[in-house]
């Protein structure tokens, strides 16, 4: 952004934009906490388009029907799978939303970056958002909290006075139990001993199961470890003149950007 | 829907960034202790307003600013050797209304404090979603409703895990921190995790409590 | 002071320059997360300025070639790390030059909040104070370590061929004390052996030593953060981040 090239028009469109945009984020952290994925790209994302773009360490989604199903159906079957569980232990809880149940997953957003396309269309932006998941009622009668440290980069755009969020880039570095896990040294307890594979999950009462992970994109990012180099896998985004998908967009693999990086993307089986 | 000019647009982009500064501002003061300083420059000074500010936690609401000054400053437990407090503004959301008058803010955060709990120094992590409704008096925005709901307090080094499903406030030092609101009700629940009090700011035309986050707008509230 | 009124206009440029400074320091942490700390002072810092300063805790390097070469040692120190690694992981390591490996198992996040922003009503210069929410994951003569960072940051900026640049910087550290453990009751974990030699990377002494904020102990007194910026006029009549 450089104001010596913008009308006062110019500047308070891009203004608005940045509040907007930083106030988006924060509604989807909040829609997060609350489980609601579902409502949130209903209200929360592009309309007028279908070519969202969500990833996780686990993989990618690159139109808006894979990500309803990669992520917000993934997340929806888990919480079914956890709420019928939790049923038995707590029968208080019949009736009550699953999603709301399963986790409450809190994002602190920090060191914001953002970026208004000159042409007033589109927006980027990326974060680092330490976070903490709890619950408080768990099948084992236990509360549960860990720390999440991940990296955000979105892409937003403007339908109508609305700015709506296109894609989200997240890459998860880490995370533990809190307050019990040192995550470098957990990460290198495991790389000395890797931990046994987890037993597959008991069916729930009516015969349900977790959702495995389903992403038709392959796995690109790799979590902390000891021998992990810096992998800057959300580059911050420059001033752009418009949004091309392929290069100034987080809906790829790897973003592009000063310190990018690219490597050869594991091949791991997919669902 | 109301349209407005690009002065009033670029006016109205300022407010909700002079409302944030006054949130920081406010975290950077009890960081520093200085609640007063902080109840004397961010919150609401004229009558119309005073006599309604409140100051609520899960466990209730002080209303009125001398009953605030009761617990935030006469109750504060930070200021000796080896306590400290930090609370950051995150995740902020905040919204305008169209009339120009109020601003509804929410925010997130993790938080840590050291202080004696059963005349011990201890280490907390505190996680809180915070909120504030924000009114404009003549010398600016002014922090009128401010309410912390929280989510997760938990000791320092110690599994979270190990904490009591059904911790009693006895023994929840951040209930016990809170000492007697003048409105005891319980105005934010995590049992069953996220809770939707206060309300996620949304555009509005104009304030009404049930927007807010005083006492009058909580569910839980009786008049 | 600070009590300017502004056209449209100028809310205008003044919101542009405030949100340009954010940015430059999201940068600044990315790149201290991602271990380019050799890059920022010609990235980042003002060339113009007169004596531009990096406070930490124990005082102030004073001047770019001393904070170029508190960045260098810092970069040299992870750099130094490598054959340690390769021999500690050669079947992950072992056969990738020590470039390669440059900054495994090292990373900085510093998650900036609660940004409190000021820009002088003449525009030239800007203030502004951030808390911290940061972590080490290093590897250190405990071995793999996560360790908090929690702290402040604080900036003055001077515009500087229309770009915003770093004059003086301030980084605090509050809470430095190993995850998932009490600061109150400190570090419970060994040195390892095959790590200890770790130990002995140094870092240059400050310019000029002074206790400018001590990190938390059970024995700290209270502290406070960094002061805030105030609204002003020209930097003459504010607080200077810098050594004065």
């Amino acid at each position: 952004m450089n104001k010596k090239n913008m009308s006062f028009a110019h500047m308070v469109d891009v203004a608005e934009a940045c509040i907007e945009v930083e106030n988006q984020q924060s509604k989807h952290a909040i829609m997060h906490a609350a489980g609601l994925t579902e409502e949130e790209l209903d209200t929360m994302w592009a309309k007028e388009r279908d070519d969202l773009f969500w990833c996780h360490n686990f993989g990618g989604m690159n139109n808006r029907a894979e990500v309803y199903k990669g992520w917000a159906g993934g997340l929806a079957q888990n919480a079914h799978y956890f709420y019928r569980k939790l049923l038995a232990v707590y029968p208080e809880v019949e009736g009550k939303e699953s999603r709301t149940l399963m986790e409450c997953a809190v994002h602190m957003l920090g060191s914001s970056i953002i970026e208004v396309a000159d042409d007033g269309q589109t927006a980027r932006g990326s974060w680092y958002t330490p976070g903490v998941i709890f619950s408080t009622l768990n099948p084992e009668a236990a509360k549960e909290g860990i720390w999440i440290w991940e990296r955000y980069g979105n892409d937003f755009v403007k339908e109508g006075d609305e700015w709506l969020i296109l894609s989200q880039h997240v890459c998860n570095d880490y995370g533990g139990a809190m307050d019990a896990d040192n995550w470098a040294r957990v990460a290198n307890e495991r790389m000395q001993q890797p931990p046994q594979p987890r037993p597959a999950p008991e069916p729930a009462d009516d015969g349900s199961l977790p959702g495995a992970p389903w992403a038709p994109l392959p796995l690109f990012f790799a979590s902390y470890s000891p021998v992990q180099t810096p992998q800057n896998s959300c580059p911050w985004p420059s001033p752009y003149q418009t949004y091309v998908r392929e290069h100034t967009s987080y809906c790829v693999p790897f973003a592009e950007g000063e310190y990018s990086i690219t490597y050869p993307i594991p091949e791991v089986p997919m669902h | 829907m109301r349209q407005f000019t690009e002065e009033e647009r670029i006016a109205r982009v300022w407010d909700k960034e002079e409302a944030k500064k006054v949130l920081f501002r406010n975290m950077y003061y009890m960081a520093g202790n200085q609640r007063q300083e902080a109840l004397d420059r961010l919150w609401v000074q004229e009558p119309a307003h005073t006599a309604t500010a409140s100051f609520g936690k899960n466990w209730g609401y002080y209303i009125g600013m001398d009953e605030i000054r009761r617990y935030y400053v006469d109750g504060n437990p930070f200021g000796g050797k080896g306590t400290m407090n930090c609370h950051p503004v995150a995740t902020i959301r905040v919204e305008e209304a169209k009339d120009g008058e109020t601003i509804l803010c929410q925010w997130y955060n993790a938080s840590y404090e050291t202080r004696e709990v059963n005349g011990e120094l201890t280490a907390l992590w505190v996680c809180e979603k915070g909120n504030a409704d924000l009114v404009k008096e003549a010398d600016g925005w002014k922090i009128w409703h401010y309410f912390i709901g929280t989510d997760v307090q938990n000791e320092a080094g110690v599994n979270y895990a190990d904490q009591p499903v059904d911790l009693p406030d006895a023994e929840n030092p951040v209930a016990q921190e809170f000492g007697e609101p003048t409105l005891k009700m319980e105005a934010y629940i995590t049992r069953y995790n996220y809770y939707p009090y206060p309300a996620i700011p949304e555009p509005y035309e104009t304030y009404r409590p049930e927007l807010g986050c005083g006492p009058e707008g909580n569910p839980n509230y009786k008049a | 002071m600070g009590n300017t009124t502004y056209s449209p206009q100028q809310l205008a440029e003044r919101f542009i320059d405030q949100r340009e400074i954010q940015n430059v320091m999201g940068k600044y942490a990315l790149m201290t997360m991602i271990c380019k700390q050799n890059d920022l002072v010609e990235k980042f810092w003002s060339t113009k300025a007169p004596q531009p300063t990096l406070a930490l805790n124990n005082g102030y390097y004073v001047g770019l070639e001393a904070i170029s070469g508190y960045y260098q040692a810092v970069t040299d120190n992870l750099a130094a790390k490598a054959p340690l690694m390769k021999s500690l992981f050669p079947r992950q390591l072992g056969e990738k030059s020590d470039d390669e490996v440059y900054g495994a198992g090292e990373h900085y996040p510093r998650p900036l909040t609660s940004p409190l922003v000021e820009v002088a009503a003449d525009g030239q210069t800007a203030k502004g104070l951030w808390q911290v929410m940061g972590a080490d994951n290093n590897i250190t003569e405990y071995g793999p370590l996560s360790t908090w960072s929690w702290g402040y940051v604080a900036a003055d900026f001077v515009l500087e061929d229309d770009e915003w640049k770093i004059w003086h910087l301030v980084e605090f550290t509050e809470l430095a004390s190993p995850v998932a453990c009490s600061w109150v009751k400190g570090n419970p974990y060994p040195v390892q052996d095959a790590y200890a030699s770790l130990a002995d990377q140094t870092l240059p002494a400050p310019t000029v030593k002074a206790d400018l904020y001590e990190v938390y102990s059970p024995e700290r007194a209270y502290t406070a953060p960094p002061r805030m910026p105030e609204p002003y006029d020209t930097f003459a009549e504010t607080f200077s981040y810098g050594m004065e």
